[in-house]
């Protein structure tokens, strides 16, 4: 009876022991961008998370900042040219491989994923000289751009996996009934895909409002992006705004996140219903 | 008719295929072919900084920049430094993902929703910012030596970045979530109830997970690893901003060459030595894997 008693209490701390771990690594993950949204409401001039008092006197500065803004606006722009390309791009396709039989769709859709496995700092070398020679080297639409390459594939997947969710006998029905492929696309495929978009949507743009490489590549003084502008400040100086930018671009993420569990969640119900 | 149809039907697909087919071809095959052609140019003005000529000298053909890498010693040692750096990256985060997938895909549904979100959530955030709070936490007034200090486990703040260590930190915080949405993913899809059957049938934990989980989780793991590898090498952040002069890979290398010297033919050929050595890296990889197959159907 002994023995096993023991081996039960043993098992007891075994399982809290790897809570203990598992838990902890996970917090030790976060713990990062924890301490930076911390340290954001600093009130001094030091890097030292606030402990009595907090402030938001760097939020201010931030919002106040020319050079800050900029970069805000401009990761906007850029991230909403982002959304309406890999729209387009990925939903196309992702349409096409799962409403047509046509020769080469696995060889489509093994390109359409292929930029994400190119080494960042590779593509964004090879897009440089090549917006260069076009003219293009300092707009916001090649970032854009070099950005739909990578939000393209995550697009395509999402809307790929609505659409092969739904009911076939629905559009066959609807077709039956003599509605012209419009009619169904509109009526039928669209609301059923809706959420899907909107998740592909947010997608995109947290994609590219976070992407720094190909915008450290692509973009000049006169379009950069936010990252870009946290960029020399993390080489030289390292003050507490980038905190605030950080956390701003933090908020602006985990809200799209919000979103996306939202969204996702109706979907859930409405298949379940 | 029915002709007619077929014909129909592709031009619907085309026309649907054709801003991706757009994008592909004019923003990812066009720019690959162009950065082989860069590679093959004459570099800009013999300055250094390029300033009042060109980036390089259009209409030239010459093997200049590839001579110039193979015989320079820097750049061996950028390139070895690079394969082991990720490498070495690959190791940390394997045997960090491998049993934190493990607990995260025995938890009940709702803590396994909540921890995947945990996982994910630094991969969507920024970069840079992860870096930063890295930056912060390792930092000689950062929370971390000033816990060491107040210990009085150490005398003066250790130097946690600006060298080897703050690399692989950072490197494999920006790969973590990769390699852990892959393991937890292959580890759902072992049936689950071998485990407690081994277990009915004698086994101990460890001897279950040792002879059953670990053996059905190998193509997940071999996924994750070559994943791993191809991220890792592609280390940029990490060692730009958490290392010194003395941790400088590929990717920081090609970066520099293009916005510090100007040199845009010497960034583009080191961009493509550094798709060769992900292409060789992944060849012998999978040649491994493949042997390691062979060998235990022989066992």
């Amino acid at each position: 009876m002994k023995p096993k008693r023991f081996n039960l209490e043993s098992g007891l701390v075994f399982a809290i022991g790897q809570n203990i771990l598992g838990f902890g690594l996970l917090l030790v993950l976060l713990l990062p961008l924890i301490y930076v949204i911390w340290i954001s409401f600093t009130p001094g001039e030091l890097l030292q998370p606030p402990t009595g008092q907090w402030s938001l006197r760097w939020y201010q500065l931030f919002f106040t900042s020319p050079q800050w803004i900029q970069g805000l606006i401009n990761s906007f722009w850029v991230a909403g040219m982002t959304v309406i390309g890999s729209l387009l791009t990925g939903g196309g396709v992702a349409l096409a491989v799962t409403r047509y039989h046509f020769r080469g769709v696995q060889l489509l859709s093994g390109a359409v994923l292929l930029p994400l496995f190119v080494p960042a700092v590779v593509l964004a070398m090879a897009l440089l000289p090549f917006v260069h020679i076009l003219g293009l080297w300092g707009t916001r639409v090649s970032v854009a751009a070099g950005h739909s390459l990578w939000s393209m594939p995550v697009v395509f997947l999402v809307i790929r996996a609505a659409l092969e969710d739904l009911d076939p006998d629905l559009e066959h029905a609807a077709r039956g009934l003599g509605a012209a492929p419009i009619t169904i696309f509109r009526r039928i495929t669209l609301p059923v895909i809706a959420p899907a978009l909107v998740v592909g949507a947010i997608m995109a743009f947290i994609i590219s409002l976070n992407e720094f490489v190909m915008a450290l590549f692509l973009s000049t003084p006169a379009i950069e992006t936010l990252p870009k502008v946290i960029w020399p400040n993390l080489r030289y100086t390292l003050t507490p705004i980038v905190a605030a930018a950080s956390s701003v671009m933090m908020v602006l993420t985990l809200l799209g996140v919000a979103l996306i569990i939202w969204f996702l969640r109706g979907l859930r119900e409405a298949k379940l219903s | 008719m029915k002709l007619y149809k077929l014909a129909s039907i592709n031009l619907a697909a085309l026309l649907l295929i054709m801003p991706a087919l757009i994008l592909l071809i004019c923003f990812f095959v066009a720019p690959m072919i162009l950065l082989g052609r860069v590679s093959l140019y004459e570099g800009g003005g013999n300055s250094g900084f390029g300033i009042g000529t060109g980036f390089y000298t259009p209409g030239t053909w010459t093997l200049n920049a590839y001579f110039t890498l193979f015989t320079d010693q820097y750049f061996w040692e950028i390139l070895t430094f690079t394969v082991m750096l990720g490498i070495g990256i690959t190791v940390v985060t394997l045997l960090l993902a491998y049993p934190l997938s493990l607990f995260i895909q025995k938890r009940t549904p709702r803590w396994k929703a909540i921890a995947l979100a945990a996982v994910i959530l630094p991969k969507l955030a920024n970069p840079l910012v992860i870096i930063y709070g890295i930056q912060l936490l390792l930092s000689n007034s950062g929370p971390i030596n000033q816990l060491l200090l107040a210990l009085r486990l150490i005398s003066e703040p250790l130097t946690l970045f600006h060298n080897l260590f703050g690399v692989v930190v950072g490197g494999t915080y920006l790969i973590f979530p990769y390699t852990v949405l892959v393991l937890v993913t292959a580890l759902d899809r072992i049936d689950a109830t071998l485990v407690p059957a081994a277990r009915g049938l004698g086994a101990t934990a460890w001897a279950a997970f040792w002879r059953v989980t670990f053996p059905l989780s190998l193509p997940g793991l071999s996924l994750a690893t070559l994943l791993s590898l191809i991220f890792a090498l592609g280390a940029f952040e990490s060692p730009y901003l958490l290392g010194s002069p003395q941790e400088i890979t590929l990717a920081v290398d090609i970066q520099k060459q293009t916005f510090e010297n100007l040199n845009w033919p010497r960034g583009a050929a080191e961009a493509i030595m550094m798709l060769i050595t992900l292409g060789v890296c992944i060849a012998l990889y999978s040649i491994s894997i493949r042997s390691t197959k062979r060998l235990q159907r022989v066992v």
